[in-house]
Order: C-alpha cells, then sequence, then structure tokens
C-alpha cells in the first residue's frame, strides 16, 4: 500500500517543481509534518510527500526498491538495515528516552518500574526484537528490575493502546508516544535518560535529486530541531 | 385401520374429504396439479394444512378445531412419493433398516428385518448398494421396502409408477397389490390402470376438490362428470333416456342399452375413444346435415365396422377441440367425444374440423 | 462437472487466477534460505509459536463447528424480516479489518468491557490469556462455517427429513443420519475453510489477546515479530505456516476427492 503511494514520485518534473519523498517513522509524524510544511515554505516548487510507517517495514521497502528519497528511522538497527542504500552516512537528528505509561488516574498505582516486575500489575512492554523493547530491556537491566510482561507487544502503539483502553496497567513507551495519546499519563522514571533511543536519518542512493534529499537531511538536523523539540524529542547539538 | 381426512390447504387450493376403510386402497385420481400430492403430505404429517381433521382408527391425528397435531413420526402412516425417496448417503439395506431402527430396534435386527423386506421386493442383491446405483424402479421398490418395514397403520403412494418405465412398472404394480392387499392404503395417481388395478374405492380430485367418488367400476365406467370421465379416458353422452335410445340435447340420438333407466328421465353414456370409430368421410357432410335437422342416420352397409354389433349404426357430430398422439395412434379430442385415428387420418384434421364418430356397441345408459 | 460447463474464454482468466496465488507464494519460496531453514523452523520460538497455533486453531475450528452449524442451521430455517439484518451481523467479521476485531473484542470481553468487567469483578480475566486467543480466532473464523451450513441447508428441500419423520425417526435422529451425511461437503468446506483463518488469524490476536511467547505468540505473531529482526526467519516460519496449512486441507479435502471420483 505504501510502496503505491510512493509509487512514480522523488522526480523532478517538466514544469520545474519536484517531489521530494520522505520514509519516516511512524513516531515521527507530527514533528514531520511541521517540518515538511516549513521545508516547502523555504523551497518554492518543492512538494514533499511524508510515508509513514514502522521502521521496519519502510526499511523492506527501500531494500525492495521503492522510489523514496530520505528515510528517518526510529532506531539505528533499522537504518542498518539498509545498509548501501543510504547515500552518505546517517546522521542521528533526535533522541528520544522511555517512560512508564498507566492509564488515566494510575488505578493500580504504579509509582516506580519495580511496579513492573510484580505479577499482581498487568504489564505490557514492546518485544525485545522491536527497538522499543530492546531499550525497554536495558532499562530493566540498569534498574535491576525483572519485567513480568502479560505480552509483548511488537510496536509501541500495541503498548499504548492496551494501556490507554484499561486492558493494562502499566507500560513501557517513549516519552513523545505519551504526548501523543489521550487517557494515558506518565510516571517519573529512574534510569530512562540513560537509555536513548537514537533517530538516524540518511538521504538515498535511489534519489535522482540527491542535492534536494541532502538538502530535506540539513535541513532536519538544523531549523527542524525546534519542532522535533516540541513535540518531546531530545535534540542534537550541531 | 379407517382413515378418515379432511384437508383444507387454502394456498394451494385443496378442499377434500377422504375416506378408507379398513385393510382397502382408494385410488385419488387426478391430473397434475390437481392437490393429490398436498392431500397425501397432509395426511402423512409433513405438511400442515389450514383446517381439517385427519382420524385413523379412532385416533384423531389432526384436528384444526381442537389444534390436535400428532407429528409425522407418531402418526405410522408411510408414504412414498415420486420422488428421489432413499436417503443417498446410506446403503439400500441401512435405508431399509432406518425405520427399524427409529422404532428402538437393534441395529443388528433391524439389518436382518431389512434383509427379509429386500427379499421379499426382490432386491436382496443390490443390499449394499447406494441408493445412486439402483435404476428407477428398483429404487420405487426399495422405498416400498423402506416403509412396509416401518410397519405403517395406513400407506400413502403418491404417484409410485411415475418415472418408473413401462416394464418395471408392471412389475412394481404387482408388488403395490400384494403389499398393499390388506393395508389401509391411499395411492394418488393419474392413471386409471392404477385405479382399476389396485383400489377398491376411487375419488377423482380437480381442481383440489373431489368431482367425483365412488366404487372404482362404477365410477370409472359410469362417470358423471365430463371431468372423471376424462381422467378414466371416456367421454360421456348426457340426454334423455327413451325405448333403447337416448336422446342428446342436440337431437342425435344413440341406441343404448336402457334397462337399467327409465323413460323420459336424464339418462347418460360412456364410451371410451377406442370403442369408437371416425366415421366415413363421405358420410360425414350428409350425417352432419341429418343431425342438424335432428333426423337419424340411416345404416350404410359400406361404413359399418367390421364386426359391428347390432346398432352399431349410431353417430354423433363433433368438433375437434385437438389432437394428441398416442403411441401408433392419434386421440382425435371433441368437445364431447374422442376417438382414435391413424396418422394418416388425423393429417386431414385439425382443431375446428367437423368430425362424426360412430358407435361399434350399444352402450349400456345409466342415471344420472 | 464436465469441461462442456465451462467455455473457453475461461481459461485465461482460471490461469491468471491460479498465477495471482502462485507467483507470490513461487516468489516466497525462492527467498527462503533453505541451509537456514532447518534451524530457523526448528527454533523452540518457532515451535513454542507453531505449537500453540495449532492447539489454538483446533479448539476454535472445534468452537466453529459447535456453534456455527446451530446458527448456519438456524439462519437457514428461520422465517422473520430481520434474518437479513441478523445474516449481516453475523457476518461482519469477514469484512471488518482484523484490529478493529481485536478491539471489539476488546470493548466486549476486556477488563473494562461489556461482559468483561463482570468477569474481572467475578475474578475471570481473559485478556492475555491463551483464550483470548481462541476467542480472537473463533471470532474471525465463524462467519465462514456459519456461511457454508446456512446456504448447504438452504439448499435442501427437507424431503428426505419428512420421509425420515414418516418413518419414525426423532428430529435428532434424522440430524444426524440423513441431514448431516447430505451436508458433509458443506461441513468439510466449512471446517477447513475456518480452520485455515484460524490459523493466519494475525489482527485481531494481537490487538485482544497481546504477544507473550507460549501463552499468546501464535505463529503468524511470530512471524511479523521475527520480521523486524530478521527477515530471513520470518519467510522461513511464513513457509513452515503454509505448509501445515495446505496439508490440512489436502488431508480434509481427500476423502471428498475419493468420492467424487
Amino acid at each position: 500500500m505504501v510502496m503505491g503511494l510512493a509509487a512514480g514520485t522523488g522526480c523532478a518534473s517538466s514544469d520545474g517543481s519536484s517531489q521530494l519523498t520522505v520514509f519516516a517513522a511512524a513516531s515521527l509524524v507530527e514533528p514531520f509534518s511541521v517540518i515538511e510544511e516549513s521545508f516547502e515554505a523555504a523551497h518554492p516548487g518543492v512538494d514533499v510527500v511524508m510515508v509513514h510507517a514502522g521502521s521496519a517495514d519502510l526499511a523492506a521497502q527501500i531494500i525492495e526498491g521503492a522510489p523514496a528519497d530520505v528515510f528517518a528511522a526510529a532506531d539505528e538497527a533499522q537504518m542498518a538495515v539498509i545498509g548501501e542504500h543510504a547515500a552518505a552516512p546517517p546522521a542521528v537528528f533526535a533522541t528520544n528516552t522511555l517512560t512508564i505509561v498507566v492509564p488515566r488516574g494510575n488505578p493500580a498505582a504504579v509509582g516506580s518500574i519495580e511496579s513492573l516486575g510484580d505479577p499482581s500489575v498487568v504489564s505490557v512492554v514492546c518485544a525485545p526484537q522491536v527497538p522499543c523493547g530492546a531499550s525497554s530491556a536495558r532499562l530493566a537491566a540498569l534498574a535491576g528490575v525483572a519485567l513480568v510482561p502479560s505480552s509483548e507487544e511488537t510496536s509501541v502503539t500495541g503498548v499504548l493502546s492496551k494501556v490507554a483502553e484499561g486492558h493494562a496497567d502499566a507500560g513501557l513507551v517513549y516519552v513523545t508516544d505519551v504526548a501523543r495519546r489521550t487517557g494515558v499519563e506518565a510516571v517519573a522514571t529512574e534510569h530512562a535518560d540513560e537509555v536513548v533511543n537514537a533517530y538516524p536519518i540518511a538521504a538515498l542512493t535511489g534519489s535522482d535529486q540527491p542535492d534536494l534529499s541532502a538538502g530535506f537531511v540539513d535541513y532536519v538536523l538544523t531549523t527542524g530541531q525546534e519542532a522535533l523539540d516540541a513535540y518531546g524529542f531530545g535534540t542534537v547539538q550541531r | 385401520m379407517t382413515l378418515d381426512t379432511r384437508v383444507v390447504a387454502a394456498a394451494r387450493g385443496v378442499e377434500v374429504r377422504l375416506a378408507v376403510r379398513a385393510g382397502q386402497t382408494l385410488a385419488v385420481l387426478g391430473p397434475n396439479g390437481s392437490g393429490k400430492s398436498t392431500v397425501l403430505a397432509t395426511i402423512a404429517g409433513v405438511l400442515r394444512p389450514d383446517d381439517g381433521r385427519t382420524d385413523l382408527d379412532g385416533d384423531t391425528l389432526h384436528d384444526h378445531a381442537t389444534r390436535t397435531w400428532v407429528p409425522p413420526r407418531q402418526r405410522g402412516i408411510g408414504l412414498v412419493t415420486q420422488g428421489a425417496d432413499l436417503f443417498p448417503a446410506m446403503s439400500v439395506l441401512d435405508n431399509v433398516a432406518f425405520g427399524i431402527r427409529a422404532s428402538g430396534a437393534r441395529a443388528r435386527d433391524a439389518r436382518t428385518q431389512a434383509l427379509d423386506w429386500l427379499e421379499r421386493v426382490g432386491l436382496a442383491g443390490a443390499a449394499h448398494r447406494r441408493p445412486a446405483e439402483l435404476s428407477g424402479g428398483q429404487a420405487r421398490r426399495a422405498t416400498l421396502a423402506r416403509t412396509l418395514a416401518a410397519r405403517p397403520r395406513a400407506l400413502l403412494l403418491d404417484e409410485p409408477f411415475a418415472g418408473v418405465d413401462v416394464e418395471a412398472a408392471s412389475r412394481l404394480r404387482t408388488l403395490v397389490a400384494d403389499v398393499t392387499r390388506d393395508v389401509t392404503t391411499v395411492i394418488a395417481t393419474h392413471d386409471a390402470l392404477d385405479a382399476h388395478l389396485l383400489a377398491q374405492e376411487v375419488a377423482v380430485l380437480e381442481h383440489g376438490a373431489i368431482a367425483e367418488s365412488g366404487p372404482t367400476r362404477t365410477v370409472l365406467a359410469h362417470p358423471r362428470t365430463d371431468f372423471a370421465a376424462r381422467m378414466a379416458g371416456r367421454f360421456v353422452l348426457r340426454g334423455t333416456a327413451g325405448s333403447g335410445t337416448v336422446s342428446l340435447p342436440d337431437g342425435t340420438t344413440i341406441a343404448a342399452d336402457t334397462a337399467a333407466v327409465s323413460a323420459g328421465t336424464p339418462a347418460a353414456v360412456a364410451l371410451a375413444a377406442g370403442e369408437v370409430h371416425l366415421a366415413h368421410p363421405g358420410e360425414r357432410e350428409l350425417g352432419h346435415e341429418r343431425a342438424l335437422r335432428g333426423g337419424r342416420e340411416p345404416a350404410s352397409p359400406d361404413s359399418t365396422p367390421p364386426g359391428g354389433a347390432p346398432g352399431g349404426d349410431t353417430t354423433v357430430p363433433d368438433v375437434v377441440a385437438w389432437l394428441e398422439p398416442r403411441g401408433d395412434v392419434v386421440r382425435v379430442q371433441g368437445t364431447r367425444t374422442a376417438v382414435d385415428v391413424t396418422p394418416e387420418t388425423a393429417a386431414t384434421l385439425s382443431p375446428g374440423s367437423p368430425f362424426r364418430v360412430r358407435l361399434s356397441d350399444v352402450p349400456r345408459a345409466y342415471a344420472i | 462437472m464436465t469441461v462442456a460447463m465451462m467455455p473457453r474464454w475461461m481459461m485465461p482468466l482460471a490461469v491468471a487466477a491460479g498465477a495471482l496465488v502462485a507467483l507470490p507464494l513461487a516468489a516466497t519460496a525462492l527467498r527462503i534460505d533453505w541451509s537456514r531453514l532447518p534451524e530457523l523452523a526448528a527454533s523452540p520460538s518457532a515451535l513454542d509459536a507453531l505449537g500453540l497455533s495449532l492447539r489454538t486453531a483446533a479448539v476454535a475450528t472445534a468452537l466453529c463447528v459447535a456453534l456455527g452449524v446451530p446458527l448456519g442451521f438456524a439462519l437457514a430455517t428461520w422465517r422473520s424480516r430481520a434474518k437479513p439484518a441478523v445474516r449481516a451481523l453475523v457476518l461482519a467479521p469477514l469484512v471488518l479489518p482484523p484490529v478493529v476485531g481485536g478491539l471489539a473484542l476488546l470493548y466486549a470481553f476486556g477488563r473494562r468491557g461489556l461482559v468483561g468487567a463482570s468477569l474481572h469483578a467475578a475474578g475471570v480475566e481473559l485478556a492475555f490469556t491463551t483464550v483470548a486467543v481462541v476467542l480472537a480466532q473463533t471470532f474471525v473464523a465463524l462467519p465462514f462455517m456459519v456461511l457454508a451450513v446456512e446456504s448447504a441447508v438452504s439448499a435442501r428441500g427437507g424431503h428426505h427429513e419428512a420421509l425420515a419423520a414418516t418413518l419414525g425417526a426423532s428430529r435428532s435422529v434424522t440430524l444426524w443420519r440423513v441431514t448431516v451425511p447430505a451436508l458433509r461437503p458443506a461441513l468439510i468446506t466449512g471446517t477447513v475453510l475456518a480452520f485455515a483463518r484460524a490459523l493466519g488469524e494475525f489482527g485481531a490476536t494481537l490487538t485482544f489477546a497481546g504477544s507473550l511467547p507460549g501463552v499468546t505468540r501464535t505463529l503468524p505473531l511470530e512471524i511479523y515479530l521475527q520480521r523486524e529482526a530478521d527477515a530471513d526467519a520470518a519467510v522461513a516460519l511464513a513457509a513452515v505456516l503454509v505448509v501445515v496449512a495446505v496439508t490440512v486441507v489436502a488431508l480434509a479435502y481427500r476423502p471428498v476427492v475419493r468420492r467424487a471420483s
């Protein structure tokens, strides 16, 4: 489906306008829509098309030849997956940290990460195979807690919706996710700042407008930082 | 087991009352669509009528007035239809054993009994075949065995010979005559022959109502209604009895045996198409004119059929309604008579053509 | 079922239909790293997931038979103007995106759900249990059984059932000995489709039951998760799923093929 959307894009058209297709992780929807608008304002004639999906889906599509100009991943491992499809060494443009999320009102009175090791608390986390799960495991290790999840979700969205629906008492998600979802609240989480998830971005070799692609990457690393900060992402100093 | 039933099925335009004495067979004679199957299905309890009542030997099986309704499985009434009755997923033997098992018998005993029944209908060799492997006649015999094996208190046979080839139908008829001898039976059929051979009583069904009923011989030999006559393969000429004659309303006079009727009273004669002949074409116009004048046609030696009986000089004028091929002859169906002719003769006739039939026998007149 | 039923112009379309299904499967087969297949397919997590999938799909299929067959009969024999509406409702899981189906189950049986709240109060938790997996699979697979049975029962005139009654058989005896054998092809079709659908169930399970190894992580969920880390492993597991499904379908259909020949 995403491939279909992206098909036929990424080319400079005859009337001088051009389209830039950006594959970006699902968690970047809000800041990247702001970046899209301001980039287009700064580059008349350029239409930025955002394709959002899970980083793994996007990486797989890039490998299969999807016509994308830029890839912004939620995780360095997925950026590594595309390998030589990156035109230049990927640059980290944002960071994100984990937090405990609970249903609004915190019915199970979850106070710290220790609660996620308590079998009487129904907790959900990401599976270790996915980036948020790998981070969660590191956080638990730092806090010395053995997690006893009721479910290992394949995405942050899975964790978030189960907590929001009251299906689970607590979960581990990214700070930025809590802001995006109603019905949940964050609980202060020790050691969270020690597990930092980095978002890398890279222009792609498949792009037939390398300058514009590189320009967008540069824009995200500079002007775009404000939008990322506004949505709770950690920014990078340049 | 005396069966007495009244069936009202408004949607199908059926309102019928039938009675069968214990051990006797009643033929319900009627064309397709006359309501025969509806009546039988209602008696069996597989169809629920709008109104009516059915009693079997003192047991009320259905009474609309008292909201009595005995379900089919408690009625003990066997039903054989003209459709594919055997259960296709089980062997012929298991089909026949089905009703016996349903009555509580053990599988082994049921099979033994079923095999006896299959022997009786001449199908023991086909016990382990599937119904699909049987011919039409064999399937009907197996169905009959299955129905009888359940020991019904009454038997309903709905067109039991339909869809069976002539030879097999003949064997089957003998079998039915044998197995229904002491069973209270209703046979629905469109063929007067079945009534003649199998039933003591007949009820002629026309458009969901009984046109005529009574002892088979009486009804079929001396039908009162044109419909019953047609079902019996006959036609009826009605008029007034004279002395050795019956005068028709159009003035035609028929020589008849009037021993059973009083002169001056309404009387009729019934004749079969095969008992009369087409009058010689040469005398057609002449006879027609005379008939119109009310005169009686004189005997003419060349038109007297071979072996013609005394008085066989009566001819009746008629007009062709339709022509119907029947084997090697063509039935000329007139507005009041019918006669079988050769195809060559039929080629000269068409609907609307005038013709005359010659009576070769002196029919017996009966009161109406 | 003879060739005479089929005009020639249908053949290219039939081939196209076959290719549409066969090509992606063949392409997948080409991607499989055969040297790693035994190791990937026999990994503890894969075997766990496969075992769970087979167990839950079997139970869900049994539930589909036990519940779907009576519902199919009821729909076929029920005379009411509300019937089309009820049928549409029953068949809704067919068109509902599985994730929405999972949400719907959550709203019904989740901890804060319509029924789930009372169950929770009574100490019964469905969420994150294997029971939830079975429930999700049954939810999405049931319509296949209902549909198959309903159309087959509707197509029957009731002639043989009526005759069975005149032979003294009760409705239950008639059902088991007359009706069910006649419905055999439809029952097999419904069962196979229901099992296949249950085995492949992903969205509703993920949303409603979660994903925990050995408890709720069925093979499709394991495949989805593996893909994040190792696409080769995901493809290998998918091959296992396809082989299992095809084997089950082939075994179930075999007796019918033999009878038809």
